[in-house]
């Protein structure tokens, strides 16, 4: 079994996207660091992994964490295990234990790799109005960077995920680029319904305020392989060469890669150097020693020894610095059973996700669903604008499955098409005709940070081998919900444009559904609404100009402890409508450069 | 004997064919499309598992008599599968399992109420037949797709035009 040997330039918890990439920058230097995984290793090696590909297609529930295997010792919440809070709370059937009103519908994998084994790998900027939300829109908090602070961070965040875009169709609402930069790879080619589409959004325009808005579809940036630009050497699935070069349309990006062509936190590992790094997995960091001057002195762990058993050996690591970086809801987690880093009361407050509001209709002809990465194109138009001192902005994500976790087709359309005798000829054609026609349109809806909205821990609930399960209270804001309405009203005007009458609109928030909730509207009249995770985990460790109101700095150096890093989407103060892993390794990388001056 | 599991014995080939046959009207594909799936023989010792012997018999017996009946004409064949097959309390939850086998590569467990009657097989489990069997579902030919994970079409070949499931005779 690995061990830890002496002492460590930095202990970092968590082998996801964000603590793998700042492993890669010490390492990169000749630091000496320990990588705390609560995890299994089995994506080490391409069989195992293709062992995960297999678990997924006989899943009968094909859900986010379906390929990976259930670990009692290091548990994670599965999306059956979100019912409908309105029939019971607390939720307690999954990992996570949940408080409400709402139920927090997401959910993050706890494996090497962490949650960037099921991600679906978009890739998008936040628009600087993201970073000051407070001085120009009067909601929210500024962050304690702009983008022009951050912008060259995610120039290098882009090279290390491996993004595919053109950076002349990516200047959103004052996104730039330095001139001589350009992603590493050539943008994923859009899928044919993209531009479907695009020709019925050059026609349709929505009103808010008095203001008229128009809509383009654009590519959108994603960390998956595509035709390299000059300078950048691809990289194939880890444990095997020339597979997963290009993305080959598997389809099934969420919940895995087949080829590895989708970037995971796996890739970075592989390109590290073995003379400076140590990985432990199966070690779940329990605890944070902080010695008498305030300095962070070692980090407990529970090192068990399989999956089957709760046996384990308690061990403490220490290091010169120690950096957090085990998922928004897990560092969190981790500093309240330490009491660290919490003077400002802000450790697992504010708490976000990205609620994804969903609309479907049949187009009139095939759009060819089911083909490409889950979406290859977005239209920015409402990220950004003068609505939002009055509803939250939205990204539109143009799916590509059909109408996927809305409904779940085709499985859903089988099942029926048996229950009513269809079968033959009959019901192959209305398969045909019907499935090819799908379009589902995701909107992608910031949250403004709310201190209610948090994760706390209790001596009442408690994993096998002693660790606090996640307890989360959320609900979600009338700003938010303000913004459903404003995004139906653009599904409407979207869906028309392109053709489509209102009865083959076929959106519908029942009751039942887990993200079921109301909106009253000025006029008094209750409006149903519904949403699902986006599995945005935001907000939990904020950074922050003053010590007083968040838990890091700039850097994402934790204001009480001087060696302490907390990083990853927990930081990030507001959430914008950009999917957050790109910005949180843009943020890590910042932190790294900090980390490299301490070490000196 | 309690305790054992079956030994799988390989279906005859007399009611493969006969399996192939009642497949191909249940799934609108001909029987060289179905055979091409390489899921015929797994397909039915599945079925043999999960209802056993006797309702798989009883199946394919009715399916060879409606079908002598119906003789060449594919309306009576029709309402005689829907009348005798599908509407049949033992056969019917049966016929419309295998119509899901064929097109997602899943079982689903049977009804309670045929439970009742019927009895307990230990197989009879809502589950993928295998892997493969999820890659072979006919529903993705159907809608001019290919399964998630699988038959991965190859870079870029989202971007065009969607092949048509051709008009069926």
């Amino acid at each position: 079994m690995t061990t830890p040997q002496g002492s460590y330039d930095a202990i970092i918890v968590g082998a996801g996207p964000v603590g793998v990439n700042i492993a890669k920058v010490l390492t990169d230097r000749g630091k000496r660091v320990l990588l705390l995984e609560a995890g299994r290793a089995s994506g080490l090696s391409y069989d195992g992994w293709l062992s995960y590909v297999d678990t997924y297609r006989s899943a009968v529930m094909k859900e986010p964490n379906a390929p990976y295997p259930p670990n009692p010792n290091a548990p994670s919440t599965y999306a059956q295990d979100v019912l409908n809070i309105q029939h019971k709370i607390p939720i307690l059937s999954g990992y996570q234990v949940e408080k409400g009103p709402l139920s927090f519908a997401s959910t993050y994998l706890r494996s090497l790799g962490g949650t960037s084994l099921h991600w679906l790998g978009t890739c998008p900027r936040m628009v600087p109005n993201d970073f000051r939300l407070k001085t120009v829109y009067g909601v929210g908090v500024d962050w304690p960077i702009s983008y022009d602070d951050l912008q060259p961070y995610y120039c290098k965040a882009e090279w290390a995920l491996g993004v595919s875009a053109n950076k002349d169709e990516q200047g959103h609402f004052g996104i730039w680029f330095p001139p001589e930069y350009d992603y590493p790879m050539e943008r994923i080619p859009p899928s044919y319904s993209d531009g479907v589409y695009a020709e019925g959004a050059r026609k349709a325009s929505v009103r808010f305020g008095d203001r008229d808005y128009g809509m383009t579809v654009t590519s959108l940036p994603q960390a998956r392989n595509s035709i390299p630009r000059e300078n950048y050497a691809l990289s194939s699935a880890y444990g095997t060469k020339h597979v997963g070069e290009r993305c080959e349309g598997n389809a099934s990006c969420i919940p895995i890669c087949p080829v590895q062509a989708k970037y995971s936190a796996l890739r970075t590992l592989g390109q590290m150097d073995k003379n400076f790094y140590t990985l432990v997995t199966q070690a779940v960091a329990s605890r944070l020693i902080i010695n008498e001057n305030g300095r962070i002195g070692g980090v407990e762990y529970k090192r068990y020894e399989s999956e089957g058993s709760n046996q384990y050996q308690t061990g403490t690591a220490t290091a010169t610095l120690y950096i957090v970086a085990a998922h928004a809801v897990e560092s969190a987690k981790l500093l309240l059973a330490s009491g660290a880093a919490n003077s400002s009361d802000q450790v697992g407050r504010n708490l976000a996700d990205h609620p994804f509001f969903l609309t479907w209709a049949l187009n009139p002809t095939p759009v060819g669903a089911f083909r490409g990465p889950g979406q290859t194109s977005e239209i920015p138009s409402f990220r950004d604008g003068p609505f939002r001192t009055d509803f939250a902005a939205f990204r539109i994500d143009l799916g590509n499955w059909g109408w996927d976790i809305a409904t779940f087709p085709p499985n859903s359309n089988v099942y029926e098409a048996a229950a009513a005798n269809t079968f033959g000829k009959t019901l192959r054609r209305s398969l045909g005709q019907q499935i090819p026609r799908q379009l589902r349109v995701g909107y992608v809806i910031e949250q403004l940070p709310e201190p209610g909205n948090r994760v706390t821990i209790s001596p009442e609930f408690i994993d096998p081998i002693g660790c606090f399960r996640p307890v989360i209270h959320y609900n979600v804001s009338d700003y938010t919900r303000k913004a459903m309405i404003a995004a139906n009203k653009v599904s409407n005007a979207l869906f028309h444009a392109m053709g489509i009458p209102d009865a083959d609109i076929y959106t519908k928030f029942t009751p039942d559904s887990p993200g079921y909730m109301t909106y009253k509207q000025d006029d008094g009249t209750v409006v149903p609404l519904s949403f699902f995770g986006s599995g945005h985990h935001m907000g939990t460790h904020r950074m922050g100009v003053s010590r007083t109101d968040s838990v890091t700095n700039r850097y994402s150096r934790s204001w009480d402890h001087e060696n302490l890093y907390v990083v990853g989407c927990g930081g990030m103060p507001t959430t914008g409508s950009s999917n957050p892993t790109l910005t949180a390794v843009a943020m890590a990388l910042m932190a790294a450069d900090d980390m490299l001056t301490q070490l000196g | 004997m309690a305790g054992s599991r079956r030994i799988p014995r390989a279906p005859s080939e007399e009611a493969r064919q006969r399996f192939v046959a009642f497949s191909v009207l249940l799934t609108g594909y001909d029987s060289a499309e179905l055979w091409g799936t390489g899921m015929v023989t797994p397909y039915l010792c599945f079925l043999i598992d999960a209802v056993g012997d006797q309702v798989t018999g009883a199946l394919l017996s009715k399916w060879t008599a409606v079908a002598d009946a119906a003789g060449k004409d594919p309306a009576a064949l029709e309402q005689l599968v829907r009348d005798e097959i599908l509407a049949d309390p033992t056969l019917g939850p049966v016929a419309r399992n295998l119509i899901v086998m064929w097109y997602l590569g899943e079982w689903q467990q049977l009804p309670a109420d045929w439970r009742d009657v019927h009895g307990t097989h230990a197989a009879d489990q809502t589950c993928f037949v295998s892997p493969e069997a999820y890659a072979q579902g006919l529903v993705w030919n159907a809608i001019g797709a290919h399964p998630q994970g699988a038959k991965m079409p190859g870079y870029g070949s989202w971007a065009l035009p969607p092949t048509i499931p051709e008009e069926l005779p």
